[in-house]
């Protein structure tokens, strides 16, 4: 028998064991939501005024989702111009890869909108989607994947319509085939060859 | 006759030279516009929607030796334009307006380029599409108004003004 001041260490340990496991298993859960797993199906239309079941539509296929706004200067553009790399390496090799850039700004950024910021920088759209869709659905989305933003530089021009701007993170997030999320880049400092192989290996 | 004759051979021969001097002269450099101690080389621009924002890149260099000031741009693509920077605060990326005047130290630059400081063409008067061109009216406290025009392009292939 041992009752005494040993076999009370040996509990606590298990118990403090116990505890650092479920720690480390609830602080893996956690970054995998905040890198942008999608706890349900948001629907969602894309530049041609298609509608999109988001993620579902996509199972199946290699998923690379960025996020932009069509009023946005600079970070998306250097993100989109990024991932028209990414997508003109892996062109013809093979991989069923699927482009997918979401709106953060969803109360101006309609169908139209999204069709000429693709056709002005002469994007290939076949298998790169730009979605938009109601305020509340997309800011869900948004918030689901865990995107920080916040709107900027809030004005009135001479026609009293509201001007903003969003500060935004920029992630580029790869998905695999069964909708599992496997890896994050930053938009604005992505490698292309990196990403390309990234998604090469996917699963 | 004979005086007629060497005067126009002559007078050819004074055409020739002149057209051989104009051939052998530098040619123009339409990239760099100088003006006083300031130079503005590499402009170029991204495509924008109808009513929406463009941005503008490339080097507005001070090679005198006194301090020169950006004090205004303006444009016919555009009703408002500004320098703007990109900085990275609370995980996200932010842009920040410069204030006017933007100095330019002698011997310092301002250097744009993306996912930097770039000139922000705001409400565009018309959509801006690959190959399209701008020009910019760039008014300097020293150096005066210079004029530059640039061709729209992407960052993968820039354009060569």
């Amino acid at each position: 028998m041992n009752n005494g001041p040993g076999r009370s260490r040996n509990v606590w340990e298990s118990t403090l064991a116990a505890l650092l496991l479920l720690l480390t298993a609830i602080l893996f859960w956690g970054c995998d939501n905040a890198v942008g797993q999608a706890s349900r199906s948001y629907q969602l239309t894309d530049e041609h005024g298609r509608a999109v079941t988001f993620p579902n539509d996509y199972r199946g296929r290699k998923l690379v989702v960025s996020y932009i706004y069509t009023h946005c200067p600079d970070v998306c553009i250097v993100t989109t111009t990024a991932i028209e790399k990414v997508r003109k390496q892996l062109a013809g090799k093979g991989d069923d890869v699927s482009f997918v850039s979401i709106t953060l700004d969803p109360r101006r950024d309609d169908t139209t909108a999204l069709r000429q910021y693709a056709e002005l920088r002469a994007l290939d759209t076949k298998n790169w989607h730009f979605l938009t869709g109601s305020e509340s659905t997309v800011d869900s989305l948004l918030d689901d994947m865990g995107l920080v933003r916040r709107r900027s530089f809030i004005e009135q021009n001479e026609s009293g319509r509201e001007t903003y701007f969003i500060d935004h993170d920029d992630p580029v997030v790869l998905w695999d085939r069964e909708g599992v999320i496997r890896d994050r880049f930053k938009g604005t400092k992505l490698n292309p060859d990196d990403v390309a192989q990234a998604i090469h290996e996917l699963p | 006759m004979n005086y007629r004759n060497t005067l126009g051979r002559n007078l050819q021969l004074w055409v020739a030279l002149l057209a051989l001097l104009a051939a052998c002269a530098p040619p123009e450099q339409p990239q760099e516009h100088r003006s006083g101690g300031i130079t503005i080389t590499g402009m170029w621009g991204t495509p924008g929607i109808n009513g929406r924002v463009s941005a503008a890149y490339g080097t507005i260099a001070n090679h005198g030796t006194e301090p020169d000031s950006l004090i205004a741009i303006s444009s016919p693509a555009a009703p408002l334009i500004e320098v703007h920077q990109m900085v990275e605060q609370e995980g996200m990326l932010r842009m920040r307006g410069m204030k006017w005047p933007v100095v330019i130290a002698p011997g310092d630059s301002l250097a744009m380029a993306p996912g930097g400081t770039h000139l922000m063409l705001m409400e565009l008067h018309q959509s801006l599409q690959l190959g399209d061109s701008v020009t910019l009216r760039l008014s300097f406290a020293s150096a005066g108004q210079r004029e530059v025009r640039f061709q729209i392009g992407n960052q993968q292939n820039k354009p060569q003004n």
